[in-house]
């Protein structure tokens, strides 16, 4: 006994640590690899990795411990079939949402993670509890560590798979092609390369890795063998972090990052083994280092950027005809009301006490989920992180229940501290696009459970803390019944604030910025301001969600505010319909409400949020709402065809009002200051000038066209004009230097600008649309809005009647209540002009307005521009490929080429300098252009 | 459509019947197409080696595609013409498969190939070069060359690889460089030596002289005309009209998503002023 204490002594406990970190840290680079493999390949965060290799390794345990399978043989088994789920979810899956944004594909690997937990608790339990198998039981001693079979394992098969990868991906052809199709698609598939073959086959290698991985790790990470093994968001994130370390491109590096948060993690848990939270913490400022570098190099920021949200649900407008019957106009209160009645059954019906809290969780995971819905659904940034606002405005509330403050007080605190603490964790965020959002988010709301909530001000070293439902006068709401009431009647003032906002500006603004972050700056909406808002705003509610679910738990510790709850809140959102209120209440009857009825059940949950997940992502990606929309739409356009047709629909553009009154005042300038003065601009993006030198004035009331061939860097020279691009030289818009000042600003200062595609905000309505124009000038308070003051109506109805008459101006009336992205692109151009006009821009710049426009049309969009100059007075910059309409409208032309201007005059000219015809057709020497001269 | 309130200003009405002028074009083009498919071809129908029938695309809600026609026979060296955001590219882009039509048909030696995916286009011989995006910029010159023959047996892709190597010796010394690592003119010769690897039933060329200096100009130029005279059927995308004609014999010139005009190339100069009209707007 006392020669194996002695013996224990003697190790180097440092080194036995630092060896154990790089073991472990060698499982999560594994992992890591595949992670990169998936997101070279299908630009894909695959958050199932940890549940693909788990499955495997838990049926390996079951295989050799229940029915004494060979160690090896189950091993093959089990790792060939990891690699065959890995194809799987990609011909199931990612392969049905290849054009889905990005960021919705993510969401779809969380639904299947989640099925493979369930998969995995619906394997039958080990019979005997014994450690975790591995093919032979030794140890070895090693310059003063210990070794044991389980490290050996992991230090033969990692490398020897690493190496047989790179060998696979550097030296054969079909690893090549994997590559090429990953560096190329389209390349890839004219050299007769099967690109989405080539993604099933990662989608199996990373299957086969992530099996790999967790099989060997399982031993170390697990005392024994029952159970489901821990594969919760603690992993992934570690596998994640190894990921970013590696850029998202480079596997080695990635498996460098994994072994040096293995060694971190051992380090930390050696010297501060009640402090292990700190890690994570750690992991979080890791991933914020390594982000801000990898977004700011434009391979990353710019394919995500971009990624577009068609997935919200959508409500047709009522038909005309129906619009005079009662019972249709008052649908949404007839909605509400059953609602509440719905809300009030269990109030009435269930007696059982824990029963009675189930449902009440259920409602404070609505408004947790009506926090998404503003943050996620409207404003279009992905939060995995929402429970670490919901645990903050519980650990709040505890604390100060603690110190003596009333409950209500403190849940309003609570609310507070929640929005705060969404606004500094917000400000940041707004820098990271995307999906990587979703990754910082969740680093955060794994530190947060792990680390921030067991903070001594919190916990007072406790485990969990106890806070006693209060008695307020008579009341007391000990009752899980009155509880619950308490609990409805919040979750339905949430329901009208938050429909209030969505009714506002706030709400569109919301969107627009969502859809279409340019075009919302270019009408001089503050992207910044409205993100964060919608940060507040939803940290505001998850903070009250969670004080009142301090109050229902009355015993909790930070255990109730893990990652895994987040995900669990994005599941109701997006199965309810993403963006939509009512979805998001049937979202969390399914989710929370569908396990409560069956008895809840941890694996019940698994299935309905992981089923419901992919099920209504692949078939209904609007959500379960939908469903009920369409319903809505059926019966009314039923109704409808029984309603005698008195007349045929009267057309609603009737009267057209003169446009002076509908729009902003434009800013008093005198008339010889130039609208746009460019001198000596340039612009380069990494090495390469794309704009060099350009001098170029926009006298008020003219028209100047802009032309060059592909690549000349005119929209360039547009973008720099409105702030879209960094540059330098002097640029003056109306006579005011606006080299400092933002594209939000620029525009409110009279700069109007339309992009290529006119893609505007595909889910606002063209009303929507024009009154986004004028949210810059005209808005309320968002206290006003959400208590609904006579305030915030009147603006209502001032926006709504201005935009109704610009929208009559354009002859848009019988549009006015259509999505724009169910318009074509003619009348998307009126629309964004439309908008232009609206704000109040004076100084217009379209970049390419007639591209995608058919010949007719383009023909008459020359004069409409120009009455459009006469009408509100403007000055325009015009690019335009269509040398007809460019040559016809223009006073003056600049011609760029290779980001310098060779020619500026008349349209005449221009058209016979000899630069820009050799520009346009080859050197005047040849035959062609030296004919059509003679011909001029 | 309404008439104009007697209190607005006639200005104001302008613009409403302008406007309306568009949307309605509009509506009417969302309404059934009613495809003409008139356009003659230049040698007379039946016998092309490929054939587009009024293929129509669109990008979104961007048609950029309307109806087009188009016969290419063999022997054929096409020049397709046109402005920056006619529809030249997304048509070759139709041939080759990276995009379908969303109406009309695409015909190859005899064949519907309209659902064809690509990557089975480039086994019947439709060979496409992509203007400046044609290489695999992580993957070395020799790993690029390896995957661009990725659909042919060990010996045969050893082969053309050689034979690749032989048209294109500066390559051969930079076998083990990455192809994001070369010059532009470098990369421009790479990604024709993909593109030579095969030997295509028809070569599509899209952007070849863009961003390049004159001397490699005229040597690509040089390769391709060698090509032209060992009776490859080619389409060939340009923004100089120079290259273009040095290269082939048809004109075909593209506006607004159709083919306006088609003919042989000293027939252009009759249309000079169509050209004129194209790329000068008179």
């Amino acid at each position: 006994m006392t020669g194996l204490v002695n013996g224990l002594v003697a190790f180097d406990l440092p080194r036995q640590v630092v060896f154990s970190g790089v073991v472990t840290g060698m499982t999560y680079g594994v992992m890591a690899v595949g992670i990169i493999l998936i997101y070279r390949s299908t630009r894909v965060i695959n958050f199932a990795i940890a549940s693909m290799g788990g499955f495997g390794a838990a049926l390996l345990a079951r295989m050799v411990i229940n029915w004494n399978v060979n160690f090896w043989v189950a091993f093959a088994v089990c790792v060939i079939l990891g690699g065959a789920l890995g194809a799987i979810i990609d011909l199931l899956v990612i392969r049905r949402l290849f054009d889905a944004p990005r960021v919705i594909v993510l969401v779809a690997t969380i639904g299947a993670a989640q099925l493979l937990l369930f998969a995995q608790g619906v394997l039958p339990q080990p019979k005997f509890i014994v450690s975790y198998p591995t093919p032979f039981e030794h140890v070895w001693v090693v310059a003063n560590v210990r070794v044991r079979s389980e490290h050996v394992l992991i230090l033969v098969i990692v490398p020897l798979m690493t190496i047989a990868l790179a060998f696979f991906l550097n030296r054969t052809k079909h690893g090549i092609a994997i590559r090429a199709a990953a560096a190329n698609p389209d390349a890839a598939r004219l050299a007769a390369v099967n690109v989405r073959r080539m993604s099933t086959a990662v989608w199996a290698m990373a299957g086969v890795l992530a099996t790999v991985g967790t099989i060997l790790s399982a031993p170390i990470t697990t005392s024994t063998s029952t159970g489901i093994l821990d594969l919760g968001p603690g992993l992934l994130l570690r596998v994640l972090v190894a990921a970013l370390i590696g850029r998202m491109v480079s596997p080695g590096i990635a498996l460098v990052g994994g072994v040096a948060i293995g060694v971190g993690e051992a380090l930390l848990f050696y010297n501060m083994p009640s402090q292990h939270g700190v890690l994570d913490l750690a992991l979080f400022v890791v991933v914020l280092v390594t982000l801000v570098p990898l977004v700011r190099k434009s391979a990353i920021g710019t394919t995500h950027a971009r990624a577009r949200w068609s997935f919200s649900p959508r409500v047709r407008p009522i038909p005309v005809e129906l619009e005079g019957v009662w019972w249709v106009k008052r649908l949404p209160q007839i909605g509400a009301l059953l609602a509440v009645v719905l809300g009030l059954i269990p109030l009435l019906l269930v007696s059982k006490a824990s029963q009675q809290q189930l449902w009440s969780r259920m409602l404070l995971y609505t408004i947790v989920a009506l926090s998404l819905t503003v943050l996620t659904g409207w404003a279009g940034q992905l939060s995995l992180g929402q429970f670490a606002f919901v645990g903050l405005g519980a650990m709040t509330t505890a604390s100060l229940v603690h110190e003596g403050v009333g409950f209500f007080p403190a849940v309003i605190a609570a609310a507070i501290v929640g929005g705060l603490a969404a606004l500094v964790i917000g400000t940041p965020a707004l820098r990271i696009p995307g999906l990587f959002l979703a990754v910082a988010t969740l680093a955060f709301a794994v530190a947060s459970a792990s680390w921030l909530f067991s903070r001594s001000i919190f916990l007072h070293g406790e485990p969990s803390v106890t806070m006693p439902r209060a008695i307020i006068g008579s009341l007391s709401l000990a009752s899980e019944r009155t509880y619950y009431a308490l609990c409805l009647i919040v979750l339905m003032i949430v329901i009208l604030a938050i429909s209030r906002i969505r009714r506002s500006g706030f709400g569109r603004s919301m969107i627009a910025v969502r859809d279409n972050e340019r075009a919302a700056a270019s009408v001089g909406l503050s992207p910044t301001r409205v993100k964060l808002t919608a940060f507040g705003i939803s940290g505001t509610l998850a903070g009250l969600a969670g004080g009142l679910l301090a109050g229902l738990f009355v015993t909790f510790g930070p255990e109730r505010f893990t990652a895994t709850e987040s995900l669990q809140v994005i599941a109701i959102a997006v199965i309810g319909g993403l963006a939509s209120i009512p979805g998001t209440i049937l979202g969390a009857l399914w989710v929370v409400g569908l396990p409560a009825a069956f008895s809840n059940s941890a694996n019940v949950a698994l299935l309905t949020s992981g089923a419901g997940l992919l099920i209504l992502l692949l078939f209904f990606p609007r959500g379960l709402v939908q469903v009920l929309y369409g319903a809505r739409d059926a019966l009314l356009s039923r109704a409808a065809r029984r309603l005698p047709t008195a007349d045929n629909a009267p057309d609603p553009a009737g009267a057209r009002p003169s446009i002076a009154r509908a729009t902003r005042a434009a800013p008093a300038v005198a008339a010889e200051v130039p609208a746009i003065r460019v001198r000596d601009l340039t612009v380069t993006f990494g090495g390469r000038v794309a704009v060099d030198g350009v001098d170029l004035v926009l006298q008020p009331g003219e028209v100047v066209g802009l032309i060059g061939s592909n690549g000349a860097g005119k929209s360039t020279v547009m973008n720099a004009i409105g702030g879209f691009v960094g540059s330098t030289g002097s640029i003056e818009v109306l006579g005011r230097d606006v080299r400092s000042v933002s594209p939000a600003r620029r525009a409110r200062l009279g700069l109007g600008r339309s992009f290529q595609g006119a893609e505007l905000f595909g889910d606002l309505t063209v009303r929507e649309t024009v009154a986004i124009a004028l949210e810059s000038e005209m808005h309320p308070s968002l206290a006003s809005v959400v208590i609904g003051l006579p305030g915030a109506r009147r603006v209502e109805r001032a926006v709504r009647s201005r935009a109704d008459e610009v929208v009559t101006f354009l002859g848009l009336g019988r549009f006015a209540d259509r999505f724009v992205n169910e318009l074509s692109t003619g009348i998307r151009r009126i629309v964004e002009l439309a908008c232009l006009i609206a704000s109040g821009a004076r100084v217009l710049c379209l970049d390419e307005p007639t591209a995608g426009l058919a010949q007719r049309e383009s023909e008459n969009f020359g004069p409409l521009i120009l009455d459009i100059r006469r009408e509100i007075d403007a000055s325009l910059l015009v690019i335009e490929h269509d040398m007809a309409v460019v040559m016809g409208i223009s006073d003056r032309v600049y011609c760029l080429e290779a980001g310098r201007m060779i020619c500026t005059g008349t349209p005449q000219e221009v058209r016979a300098d000899p630069l820009v015809i050799a520009s346009y057709l080859g050197s005047p020497q040849t035959e062609t252009s030296h004919t059509m001269s003679t011909e001029a | 459509m309404t008439e104009p309130d007697a209190g607005a200003s006639a200005a104001s009405s302008d613009v409403a019947t302008l406007a309306t002028a568009i949307l309605d074009e509009e509506s009417h083009r969302l309404g059934p197409h009613a495809h003409a498919g008139t356009r003659t071809a230049a040698k007379g129908q039946g016998d092309a080696l490929l054939e587009l029938r009024g293929v129509d695309f669109s990008y979104g809600k961007v048609q950029v595609l309307f109806g087009v026609d188009l016969a290419v026979y063999r022997g054929d060296a096409v020049a397709l013409l046109g402005t920056n955001g006619a529809g030249k590219s997304t048509l070759l882009r139709c041939v080759s498969g990276l995009e379908n039509p969303s109406r009309g048909t695409v015909w190859f030696d005899g064949r519907a190939i309209t659902a064809t995916k690509a990557e089975q286009r480039a086994r019947l011989g439709i060979v496409q070069l992509t203007g400046g995006n044609a290489t695999f910029p992580p993957l070395t010159v020799a790993e690029n060359l390896r995957v661009a023959a990725y659909q042919y047996g060990q010996t045969d892709t050893d082969a053309r690889v050689e034979r690749s190597l032989a048209l294109f010796p500066v390559l051969r010394e930079r076998l083990k460089v990455k192809a994001s690592e070369l010059s532009g003119g470098q990369q421009q010769i790479l990604a024709l030596a993909i593109a030579l690897m095969h030997d295509p039933e028809i070569l599509i060329i899209d952007e070849m002289s863009l961003g390049l200096a004159p001397v490699v100009v005229q040597q690509v130029v040089e390769v391709v005309q060698g090509l032209r005279e060992q009776g490859t059927t080619m389409i060939i995308v340009e923004q100089s009209l120079n290259v273009a004609l040095a290269l082939a014999d048809r004109v075909v010139v593209m506006e607004k998503g159709d083919i306006r005009f088609d003919g042989m190339a000293h027939e252009l100069d009759a249309q000079g002023d169509l050209v004129r009209a194209v790329f000068l707007g008179t």
